[in-house]
């Protein structure tokens, strides 16, 4: 007999996949925060060791992606729009690229930091990394929102989160000014091409936090369809 | 006149295996889908579901089963017009009864999802029109009735939509949703028990020889409702704000809340399909026996017999007991989205405007009832997504359905009226 029943409508929910990604963009970015501190210390071992981790995650977090963007037919009714939930999902991806960008170019060209400034990288880094756990947090808090059928408590909460992401952002701009003029002082003691690169990592790790208050605001237009 | 005095017998009994047969093919699949909801969201456990099947399916067909009955029995057909070849119309009812059993039957093994209702309304109007002539069918009751198909899932839909809003207003999106559970959730349960209650004593009861004026009824119901919320509001008593697992899945308090309220919605679901698609089995059965008990005379005035009603229930029951319940088994085991606080809104919905539809006649999809109202709480933004490609297959499968059940019915009426003269 039939095991065919009305009950095949209830597609499988996207939202766990949303889930497991950012879980894993946590781990990454966690990661990213081992290798700042080996690279600081100069121990390559362990960098390396942390790269690779950083580079396995960001494949799993890309397959996850693809799974979730391949399981998303125009057919499927959501509780949330089909595209506020691919944009949030790919701007997510950044997450895990990004980690894997800076760990990949200071490993390449074995970075050694400027001692004048290695503090104030290290502080403006963790802002970053912050405001990239900020917005798994705010995606973990989708989940709960979806069993609440999102509604306006739920939009408070998170306009909260939201505030509080914008603020670790801020922050992390700030510290960026400030660690460019500092060693924008010490430059010219140093071989340009390094400083050259140098540069490109500061603004990677600047484009962490952005990627990460743009997940917010994603968030925000997908609980307020 | 003289084939139904010497066959008469026979043709009582044929009608009588066909009936049972339709009856338990309702049970062995049908039944799945209106009790499904239940048990995939985990409220009830397999056993669980089928007993409250049992019970409820057989007190709907029983108590609330008679105007739909009497409209498939002679609401579509203009039984005035035939009052000379009345073996006719037993002919008909018998090849409706075998048609729509058999594409039952075909369409359950291939898995696709098809209608009771939908299969026995386009078996009678295809021997009516064909076997006999156009003009004995009521295209007016007809059209009402496939007007109903489209208002019932719309209507399904907005009830449910408008319930799992209030929920979210009222419960989910408070700042203690445990406490707004407790305190709320009885008066949707209060709403199930009116709702049952208030068809039954209006229209049901009278088939069983008790009548009651409009007020009556409203003060009886209302007492029956405020009985359930009672009941229920003590057996929510035990339920603590902590995460448990039910029946395979966890659920926190909020869910367990909810999943109280269920039951009492899966009572009124099995009710409401009960009272409506029992009448697709023991409709043709009940015009094959009035029309050989008065010895060829198609009385419409005739009381339908406390038997042929029993015989209907008990089909349901036996089919669900024999097959049903391993298709409930394969949902139980699929993981839904349909936690207790949705399903709940479905189900309600969905039982609230079959119940409707059997007390005012109209024969209708419990199924497609369904589908409207989970497609409604999805509208809600309750459920995290629908497979539209479903939702169409079901949609046509119903619109296949008719001229199928039309053909075969067809088909089967010449047959036996070649055979018996």
């Amino acid at each position: 007999m039939s095991s065919d029943t009305f009950l095949g409508m209830l597609a499988d929910s996207p939202f766990s996949g949303l889930q497991e990604h950012m879980s894993l963009g946590n781990q990454a970015t966690s990661e990213l925060e081992n290798f700042l501190k080996a690279i600081s210390q100069s121990d390559w071992n362990t960098a390396a060791e942390c790269r690779e981790k950083i580079v396995k995650l960001e494949n799993q977090a890309d397959e996850i992606k693809n799974t979730i963007r391949n399981n998303l037919p125009k057919s499927l009714f959501m509780s949330v729009s089909r595209q506020d939930l691919l944009d949030l999902v790919f701007t997510m991806d950044g997450i895990p690229n990004a980690a894997k960008d800076i760990s990949g170019v200071m490993i390449g060209r074995k970075m050694e930091l400027p001692k004048e400034v290695a503090e104030d990288f290290m502080s403006c880094s963790k802002a970053a990394i912050k405001a990239a756990n900020q917005a798994s947090d705010a995606i973990r808090k989708v989940d709960d929102m979806q069993k609440r059928g999102f509604g306006s408590h739920d939009a408070s909460v998170l306009s909260e989160l939201v505030i509080e992401l914008e603020q670790i952002e801020k922050e992390n701009d700030e510290l960026e000014i400030a660690l460019r003029n500092k060693f924008f002082e010490h430059e010219k003691q140093y071989d340009p091409v390094e400083v050259m690169f140098f540069y490109d990592v500061i603004n990677k790790i600047g484009s962490l936090a952005d990627i990460s208050q743009t997940v917010g605001h994603l968030l925000v237009r997908l609980v307020s369809k | 006149m003289e084939v139904i005095a010497e066959y008469g017998f026979i043709l009582l009994v044929v009608g009588c295996v066909c009936g049972f047969f339709m009856a338990w093919g309702i049970g062995a699949n049908d039944v799945a889908n209106a009790m499904g909801t239940s048990v995939g969201a985990r409220a009830l456990t397999l056993a669980q579901a089928v007993l409250v099947a049992c019970i409820f399916e057989f007190a709907g067909a029983y108590l609330a089963g008679g105007e739909v009955t009497s409209t498939i029995r002679k609401g579509i057909i203009d039984t005035a017009a035939i009052t000379d070849t009345p073996q006719l119309l037993v002919y008909g009812m018998i090849a409706a009864l075998l048609a729509a059993g058999i594409w039952l039957l075909i369409a359950s093994y291939f898995g696709w999802p098809v209608s009771t209702t939908h299969s026995i309304v386009g078996a009678i109007v295809g021997f009516a029109a064909v076997g006999i002539g156009v003009d004995v069918v009521q295209w007016g009751k007809v059209a009402s009735i496939v007007a109903s198909w489209v208002v019932s899932p719309v209507m399904a839909g907005t009830i449910s939509f408008l319930l799992f809003t209030s929920v979210k207003k009222l419960i989910l999106q408070t700042s203690d949703p445990f406490m707004s559970a407790k305190r709320y959730v009885p008066f949707y349960m209060f709403l199930a028990g009116f709702v049952v209650a208030m068809v039954t004593f209006l229209k049901g009861l009278k088939h069983v020889g008790l009548t009651f004026t409009g007020t009556e009824a409203i003060a009886w119901s209302l007492v029956f409702a405020l009985i359930i919320a009672l009941v229920g509001t003590l057996a929510l008593q035990r339920i603590d704000n902590t995460t448990q697992e039910k029946n395979g899945a966890m659920f926190d308090g909020v869910e367990r809340v909810f999943a109280v309220l269920m039951v009492f919605t899966a009572c009124a679901m099995a009710f409401a399909h009960g009272s409506n698609d029992v009448a697709n089995a023991i409709g043709p059965l009940a015009a094959i026996v009035s029309v050989v008990n008065s010895g060829g005379e198609i009385a419409s005035k005739s009381i339908l017999p406390a038997w042929v009603l029993l015989i209907g229930a008990t089909g349901i029951v036996i089919g669900l007991a024999m097959l049903g319940y391993r298709v409930m088994m394969t949902i139980g085991r699929s993981i839904t989205e349909l936690t207790p606080s949705r399903g709940f809104a479905a189900e309600l919905a969905a039982a609230g405007t079959v119940v409707i539809a059997s007390g005012t006649g109209l024969p209708i999809s419990t199924t497609h009832t369904l589908v409207g109202a989970v497609l409604g709480v999805g509208l809600a933004r309750g459920i995290g997504a629908i497979n539209l490609g479903v939702v169409g297959k079901i949609i046509l499968s119903w619109i296949v359905t008719l001229p199928i059940g039309a053909g075969l019915s067809i088909l089967f009426f010449f047959a036996l009226k070649g055979f018996f003269g």
